[in-house]
């Protein structure tokens, strides 16, 4: 099921086994071959063989990548899946292009998202929704819907999502492949285009626990460009170790696993994928883990509280898409106020944006600051330390990835209290900061996941259990 | 906090789009109507939530990164604004005066 | 009853408060010291320049504020085009957040009266672009051009409490507020817009005006004179005052109305989810107030204690740094202190000064040039006409030594030269040597005369002495 793609590879390369020109070469194949239907890119850049050296000894040398398009490129078209952003030509590189770079990575191109990432099926796209490779009908999950689809198809072996709310374990489980959204910190957000600043992260996304290591070894570590990177974290060099160490069942012995009954007893949960998610545990439980209940009311409705935090930060982070300094305009930019010309060319949004950005404005406004923004605050830090109690007793808390089968691309978003369920074990990471791993435990038929939320800075430890328990899973 | 009735009227849409700055033409403030009670009916559970005296959290991370007073190297100036109009160098924006 | 905001650009830094971007903006080719964090291009993340907050906490301690225990920053929404995010990074008290000092003071003395203006707190905050109208002005221009060289300039937002009941009052304050700002390493108010200031105005108890964006010390005097004239008038008439927002016209003299009645602004101010709050340690204050130079009362006290300088022209010598360091620079060489050389610089070099600006005084009359002068003329060389003469050869470049030879000034000490003119006095002023006998006050008109006689180049100590020695032989 999993597939060290990237890994051996570079093993292979090692060996002087490998054509550089190998992956690339299939990468273009399958796009071309693919993607008119399953319409993973916005932007592909094609001229990736011309930039392959026999020589180049770095690490990724050789290894296409795809690239969320909130991640800002220097030179390549950057949209953010939208007309707002639809002819926009960055000047700078993200941070984790600078590392995926220097690293020797070749990014092949920019994937299809939900407009600035909101959304949960990859519809909102102003470029139309990229379809679930393992069946049409079924939504990809969003936001990072290209990302992922670009990896669970072949396109590319390893690409790079953002995860706000869930953005790459939602299309991770959905897809059958591996994402993290690492701890909040942990990487650079200098270059990607802010939803909500202090929920979310960029993150690897890849086919196996190996390679999901290995390009997460490339782009962590502390920025002076962002201000909220951590910088006493371990070495890059640790994470690309376990990319190539052997794993190892042991550490699920004696492991302490937390469940969290308010997810799995949801009213909207599916009893299928529940019924599911306790046979994997079992699986684990027979390595000698041992697997602890706990019950925290709060927990159902850490949708809720995002959604006030995402939706106020979101009115703030967009404010600056009016047609001055970038972006569409359709205003003229003479004999037309300021107000009308900027109201006009804010109307180039997507409905999902509009409504976020409207009901975000209102929060912060006079009178509901402190009732809703305050409130979802207060109520984050309950969130923060019930989830570090249950910590400090067990050393992972595992929840399904996701707790519904793929939804249908049709199915209507518009009421956001239907996916409560869905949202409520994947939020959970971003309202505390912490790590989550989701990997898939079966891909034929409905794809089963499940997602493992760690300590703060516990990315080593993740990606260790994960590749373990890879092997179980396998 | 009590859950409080917010009345979703074109008074309040009208308000929401001003600071916003997003026009809707009147089909689509309709729609937005429907969201908005929606949404906001949604958000408003955590009005029960018993916050107690938590104190808020907004920063998963409290790092105290800075930067020292050094000049960059790197290149300034108008690459960086090629996705909009220039006059004489300048920025070129809408007029600020919303009279005649 | 009036009350300040003083918004003081933090000029004495290299670069800018969130980005590496020079902050020597002025005079260069409009948008070519702009970077995407100063754009606020799309994923461009702000990180603060440590040198600016420790400046801002000198000026706390200065002014005798409360200091936060943390640096906080809030973002402050209104849309203009000179804002390239659509807010500004600024400091708040409110929910969450707080100024980064608040309540401090500064005592001034008008007419010999002492006074307590209390500092209601300060902020750090970005500026914004520099607007300019094409075509017409801020009202007719068909659209506007902005230069965003000066976004992100550090300003330091000073807000006092309704202390003040007159200009006098306001630009007493002002010039001190100046000098301290100065002492500190702040900023330098040659440059244009170092210094801009909205001055809130109220009458009789009527209704606030505010008079925005007021750009020097005389123009505040100039302004607020007007303004309370103009209110006064119109409640002499029967009129109401209207709480508005004024606009200083500098060039008219006069203030105008805004006119357009704007919707009221609700800034949803929120906390920045990318700027943690930056702890302030104790020993980090503790380190500042070692860092912390003279002020200018100190300053001040130390010229009438050790130099016996008058109170007079302690207060004025001290008013501008430059000044006062000049006037120590010229002490130092020529071992001269006092009132004597504070004279000479204040009531006779700075009047040949552009502006009178004490920078200029630098280098148009370098100490040493000056050290020599006022040796000169205390040691009886040259008598103070000569030296109020020789300021303007001086600007030009010339010695001191060479103007007298070219002057043929020569300073009469020769004491029996001098004794021929004092008995020729004598007789000439009969009464007057009678009256000189009785009283020893009425000697100085003798020496008037003999300094007549002399044109002026009478060494006027000496001939004081001969005088006395003649008055008693008789």
């Amino acid at each position: 099921m999993s597939k060290r793609q990237v890994v051996d590879f570079i093993m292979e390369r090692k060996n002087g086994g490998a054509d550089p020109y190998k992956l690339v070469e299939e990468s273009y194949k399958r796009i071309k071959q693919l993607d008119p239907t399953l319409n993973v890119f916005i932007t592909i850049k094609g001229d990736l063989l011309d930039n392959i050296s026999e020589k180049n000894n770095d690490i990724l040398a050789g290894v296409p990548i795809a690239v969320k398009d909130n991640i800002v490129t220097k030179n390549l078209r950057t949209t953010c899946a939208s007309r707002v952003l639809e002819d926009y030509v960055p000047s700078y590189n993200a941070t984790v292009v600078e590392r995926l770079s220097s690293a020797g990575a070749l990014i092949i191109g920019k994937t299809n998202m939900d407009e600035f990432a909101m959304g949960t099926l990859g519809t909102t796209s102003a470029f139309g929704p990229t379809r679930n490779y393992l069946n049409m009908n079924w939504s990809p999950g969003g936001s990072s819907s290209g990302s992922a689809v670009a990896v669970s198809s072949n396109m590319t072996p390893l690409s790079l999502g953002s995860d706000t709310g869930g953005s790459i374990r939602l299309p991770a489980a959905w897809n059958g492949i591996y994402g993290l959204k690492p701890t909040y910190g942990m990487v650079s957000r200098h270059g990607l285009i802010s939803y909500a600043e202090s929920l979310e992260q960029i993150g690897p996304m890849a086919s196996s626990a190996s390679d999901l290591a290995l390009l997460y070894s490339i782009i962590m570590g502390h920025d002076p460009r962002d201000p909220t990177t951590y910088h006493r974290h371990q070495p890059n060099e640790e994470f690309s170790r376990i990319a190539f160490k052997k794993p190892n069942l042991r550490i699920i012995e004696g492991l302490k696993i937390a469940v969290i009954k308010d997810f799995l007893e949801h009213p909207d949960s599916s009893d299928e994928m529940i019924k599911a998610f306790w046979n994997d545990l079992k699986k684990i439980e027979a390595e000698g883990a041992e697997i602890i209940e706990f019950s925290v009311e709060i927990f159902q409705k850490i949708p809720q509280i995002y959604y006030v935090i995402a939706f106020s930060e979101a009115s703030s982070n967009l404010a600056r898409y009016a047609g001055v300094l970038f972006g569409s305009r359709t205003a003229s930019l003479a004999d037309v106020d300021w107000e009308k010309a900027y109201s006009e060319n804010r109307r180039l949004f997507g409905w999902e944006v509009k409504r976020r950005i409207m009901l975000g404005s209102f929060i912060l406004s006079k009178g509901y600051y402190e009732m809703y923004y305050g409130t979802a605050l207060r109520a984050r830090r309950r969130v923060y330390e019930e989830t570090v109690k249950i910590l400090a007793k067990t050393h992972v808390i595992i929840t399904p990835g996701s707790t519904v089968p793929p939804l249908p691309l049709e199915y209507d978003i518009r009421d956001l209290s239907k996916l409560n369920s869905l949202d409520a074990p994947l939020m959970l990471a971003n309202l505390t900061g912490l790590p989550a791993l989701t990997m898939p435990t079966r891909i034929n038929g409905v794809p089963q996941s499940i997602q493992l939320i760690g300590e703060k800075w516990s990315e080593d430890f993740l990606f260790t259990l994960a590749k373990a328990l890879e092997i179980i899973y396998s | 906090m009590e859950k409080r009735e917010i009345k979703i009227d074109d008074e309040l849409i009208e308000r929401m789009m001003w600071l916003s700055k997003l026009r809707l033409d009147e089909q689509e403030r309709e729609k937005i109507k429907e969201d908005i009670r929606l949404l906001l009916n949604y958000i408003s559970d955590i009005l029960e939530i018993d916050v107690g005296d938590a104190e808020e959290l907004l920063y998963p991370n409290l790092s105290d990164n800075v930067r020292e007073d050094i000049p960059s190297t790197e290149e300034k100036g108008r690459e960086h604004l090629k996705n909009a109009v220039l006059e004489n160098g300048f920025v070129k924006a809408p007029k600020v005066f919303k009279g005649e | 009853m009036i009350g300040l905001e003083i918004h003081i650009q933090v000029t004495k830094v290299k670069t800018k408060l969130f980005c590496d971007c020079p902050s020597d903006y002025r005079g260069k080719p409009p948008n070519t010291h702009v970077c995407p964090v100063c754009l606020g291009l799309p994923g461009a993340l702000p990180v603060p320049n440590k040198k600016v907050i420790e400046k801002a906490l000198l000026a706390s301690l200065a002014l005798n504020m409360k200091i936060a225990e943390k640096v906080f920053w809030a973002r402050k929404h209104y849309f203009y085009p000179d804002l390239p995010k659509n807010y500004q990074i600024t400091q708040y008290d409110g929910k969450g957040t707080t100024s980064l000092a608040k309540n401090g003071w500064i005592d001034i003395e008008v007419n010999g009266r002492k006074k307590r203006i209390r500092i209601r707190r300060i902020n750090i905050e970005e500026d914004p672009g520099r607007i300019v109208y094409p075509t017409g002005n801020i009202l007719t221009s068909r659209y506007v051009l902005v230069d965003y060289n000066r976004s992100g300039i550090p300003l330091l937002e000073i807000v006092t409490e309704p202390d003040f009941t007159n200009e006098k009052e306001v630009s007493t304050f002002l010039k001190k507020l100046r000098s301290i700002m100065e002492h500190l390493e702040i900023s330098d108010f040659s440059l244009e817009g170092s210094m801009r200031i909205d001055a809130n105005i109220s009458v009789c108890g009527g209704n606030r005006v505010e008079v925005k964006n007021i750009g020097s010390i005389s123009d505040v005097e100039d302004a607020i004179r007007y303004e309370i004239v103009r209110q006064k008038d119109l409640v002499s008439k029967g009129n109401q005052i209207l709480q508005e927002t004024r606009h200083w016209d500098a060039a008219r003299k006069i203030t105008v109305s805004m006119r357009v009645k704007e919707t009221e602004e609700d800034y949803r101010y929120m906390p920045d989810p990318n700027l943690p709050p930056l702890p302030i340690t104790e020993e980090f204050i503790e380190e500042l107030k070692k860092q912390m130079p003279e002020l200018p009362d100190a300053r001040a006290k130390r010229y009438i204690v050790t130099h016996g300088m008058s109170e007079y022209l302690a207060s004025i010598i001290v008013s501008r740094k430059a000044l006062s360091d000049y006037y120590e620079k010229v002490s130092e060489i020529s071992g001269i202190k006092g009132d004597k050389l504070a004279s000479y610089i204040v009531n006779d070099l700075l009047g040949w000064v552009p502006e009178e600006d004490p920078n200029k005084l630098w280098e148009l009359f370098p100490p040493e040039i000056i050290a020599e002068t006022i040796s000169l003329l205390v040691n009886g060389k040259i008598t103070i006409k000569m030296a109020k003469e020789m300021i303007p050869l001086l600007k030009e470049g010339k010695k001191p030594s060479e103007i007298i030879e070219e002057k043929k000034w020569i300073v009469v000490s020769d004491e029996k030269v001098l004794e021929k003119v004092v008995k020729e006095v004598f007789r000439e002023n009969e009464k007057a040597v009678e009256d000189a006998k009785k009283n020893k006050k009425a000697i100085q008109y003798l020496v008037g005369k003999v300094m007549e006689k002399t044109e002026k180049r009478a060494h006027p100590k000496k001939v004081y002495e001969i005088i006395v020695r003649l008055l008693e032989k008789d």
